[in-house]
């Protein structure tokens, strides 16, 4: 899937924050953004720098690619589904 | 971001991008139409000076407004998204005016040949006015037309 010729980044960034119960407003201040810049990100609207994904990373404690996938992320309830399966 | 952007007008995008229809209509036609249909003694018909005062204060109020602001903004004011836009704003605004001008180039030899308008000295500083004012204004009229329309209250969240 591509934007304008560009890929377009999925995340997990809306998932993340709001499990961490951070408003935008706090997690733009942690990594050194504009809180609209959170918006953008979480629409995928915007593809972050490097230097910027991994700040997010830091600030949820998890690898880039947990957050970032060029691949767009499996919906939550089907990867429970599976988990639950496997268990 | 070591500090924070804070222009002294904030307008909703619609308002914004009525204002920078003012501002290319007022100006577009203001001084073009004025210089085109300027009387033999060089004076500029009213409605076109009317035309130019609507484009001129509408261009200001876009200058001085958040997205004017944040094409003027320094690196360190901006973050890296939208230090990105202030930069692809720079770049339309640079390859209309070129355009523009290259337009205007193209056209002061084929009037030559088809012995076209081409303007006096007064109509050409009037010309040159609204190049200037308008290429003022273009970095946050571009910046008004790409912007998405978001929720307002979504992105405070």
């Amino acid at each position: 899937m591509t934007n304008n010729g560009t890929p377009v980044l999925h995340n997990r960034l809306a998932l993340f924050r709001a499990e961490a119960g951070l408003s935008r407003k706090d997690l733009a201040e942690q990594v050194g953004v504009n809180p609209q810049t959170i918006g953008f990100l979480e629409r995928g609207h915007y593809g972050p720098s490097l230097e910027l994904g991994l700040k997010l990373a830091r600030v949820f404690g998890v690898p880039v690619e947990t957050l970032f996938s060029l691949e767009p992320f499996t919906p939550l309830a089907q990867q429970l589904i599976v988990t639950k399966g496997a268990a | 971001m070591k500090q924070a952007l804070n222009p002294p007008l904030r307008l909703s995008l619609r308002t914004a991008r009525f204002l920078s229809l003012l501002v290319l209509g007022g100006i577009g036609i203001g001084y073009l139409g004025g210089a085109v249909f300027a009387a033999p003694d060089g004076t500029t018909p009213m409605g076109f000076l009317g035309l130019r005062l609507i484009g001129l204060f509408s261009a200001v109020a876009l200058f001085i407004e958040g997205r004017g602001q944040l094409t003027q903004a320094s690196d360190a004011m901006l973050d890296e998204r939208e230090r990105a836009l202030r930069d692809k704003s720079y770049v339309a605004t640079h390859q209309i005016m070129i355009m523009a001008l290259f337009g205007f180039f193209l056209w002061s030899i084929l009037a030559k040949f088809i012995d076209g308008w081409m303007p006096g000295r007064e109509q050409a500083l009037d010309l040159l006015s609204g190049f200037a004012i308008t290429s003022m204004a273009l970095p946050g009229i571009i910046l008004a037309w790409g912007e998405r329309v978001v929720d307002d209250a979504e992105d405070a969240g």
